[in-house]
């Protein structure tokens, strides 16, 4: 039973959601989910993008070898009595036909979650919750820095967002809902001497997911929305971009060494649900190793 | 357990599988008939002529022309724009070949997808602009 509910520390999704280039994308914090004290999570993803969504439904197959792979570090530690502190950074190694690849840092990430529903008894219902605020650092290089698409790794804003996630299990079943709320601030940039603000505006995602145990492994499936509003441009002419969409679906094999080490294999695809807008969609695999300290 | 499983597969078909239409590699928008471009507030219009098809992440040359002789370079600008993902490309270098015919150097699209080749110009103090769409292929 105990590596059954430790288990549970590992059925949300490491997602990482972006556009190909564009677009205020974000991603949900390695949160603490148990009675743990610190967490530290390392994850290898490689993603090849799969296709461009245009507006109505229109799409353009890419086979240009633009893939990505990254390596992401995330780390986490409780304070106080239900309040945990968190940090991710990450690098990547892009590639494709067109440009020299490239090893480039990401963006960085800060979240303060708060236990704000905590399982006190046991209940066939009520779920255990958290809610986090969390915030996006543009570390990496952006579309409005570079021309060269191999060197772009960041969304080029910072974006403050708050969520909720839930975790539920009932018997070898476990289930999650995660949501989040998040809103991108403006930045001015420079591009060939010309000014150029970009104002972004709110973005949301959604994740339901559900899981079958068995002994330290568990097998999960998932399907995740992402929405990014359009964005305002003011530079010599104005103009607007258009809203951003996507759907994952998601595969996902966990399998716990011990109570303080675990494996996760996620494999995600873009391309199978849903009508995408104005994105690029990619089709990956990640592999992460977390390491737990118990309290 | 049952309603917690019928409300993860009734989201799963809410969304309902991708059905995309996906479009033709070549399919590029031309502008090459007479007074394709207008400018209504200035009474112009224009016409575009490729030397080549656009493709993606390649240079290319258009020659726009212009039904007013008097315009020069500097009355004209001349922008790429990709409105769905909120960006620019590199600048276009902009030649004037006389009578209102220019040449639009250095056209480089950065990805394929949906694009803008934005158009201002400015006579007598009016401005006016004309946003013309094309299609990039990979």
């Amino acid at each position: 039973m105990r590596c059954f509910v430790a288990l549970l520390f590992f059925l949300i999704p490491k997602i990482t959601f972006a556009a190909a280039c564009c677009g205020g994308g974000f991603a949900f914090p390695s949160l603490i989910l148990n009675d743990d004290k610190h967490q530290l999570t390392v994850s290898l993803g490689h993603q090849k993008l799969k296709a461009d969504a245009l507006s109505g439904n229109e799409w353009i197959r890419r086979n240009d070898n633009n893939a990505t792979t990254n390596l992401k570090i995330d780390a986490a530690t409780i304070f106080g009595k239900n309040l945990q502190l968190g940090a991710s950074t990450q690098t990547s190694y892009k590639t494709n036909n067109a440009d020299p690849s490239s090893y480039n840092l990401g963006d960085s990430q800060l979240f303060l979650a708060h236990e704000t529903f905590p399982e006190l008894y046991f209940s066939r219902w009520k779920p255990h919750g958290i809610t986090f605020l969390q915030l996006n650092i543009p570390t990496g290089t952006s579309i409005y820095e570079e021309t060269q698409f191999t060197k772009l790794d960041g969304k080029g804003f910072y974006s403050l967002g708050a969520g909720l996630a839930l975790t539920k299990s009932f018997k070898v079943w476990d289930f999650n809902f995660n949501a989040d709320l998040h809103k991108s601030f403006a930045r001015t940039f420079s591009q060939n001497g010309e000014s150029i603000t970009v104002k972004p505006n709110w973005g949301s995602i959604q994740t339901l997911g559900a899981g079958y145990n068995i002994g330290n492994y568990r097998v999960g499936t998932y399907i995740s929305h992402s929405f990014e509003d359009k964005m305002d441009i003011e530079s010599s002419t104005n103009s607007s971009s258009l809203s951003q969409s996507s759907y994952t679906v998601g595969l996902v094999g966990n399998y716990m060494v011990s109570l303080n080490h675990a494996f996760t294999l996620n494999y995600s695809n873009q391309t199978l649900l849903g009508k995408p807008q104005n994105t690029g969609l990619t089709e990956g695999i990640t592999l992460s190793y977390q390491h737990r300290w118990t309290r | 357990m049952k309603s917690l499983s019928t409300l993860f597969f009734l989201f799963a078909a809410c969304t309902a599988c991708a059905s995309p239409e996906y479009v033709d590699a070549n399919r590029t928008v031309a502008a090459n008939s007479e007074c394709s471009l207008k400018f209504n507030s200035l009474n112009l219009c224009g016409q575009m002529e490729w030397s080549q098809t656009p493709k993606n992440q390649t240079y290319t040359t258009f020659t726009l022309t212009l039904n007013d002789a008097s315009l020069t370079a500097a009355d004209l600008k001349v922008y790429l724009w990709m409105p769905s993902m909120g960006h620019g490309s590199a600048p276009v270098q902009i030649v004037d070949l006389g009578n209102g015919v220019f040449d639009i150097q250095q056209v480089y699209f950065v990805m394929p997808g949906s694009w803008e080749i934005r158009f201002e110009i400015t006579k007598n103090g009016i401005t006016d602009s004309y946003f013309h769409t094309l299609m990039i292929a990979r």
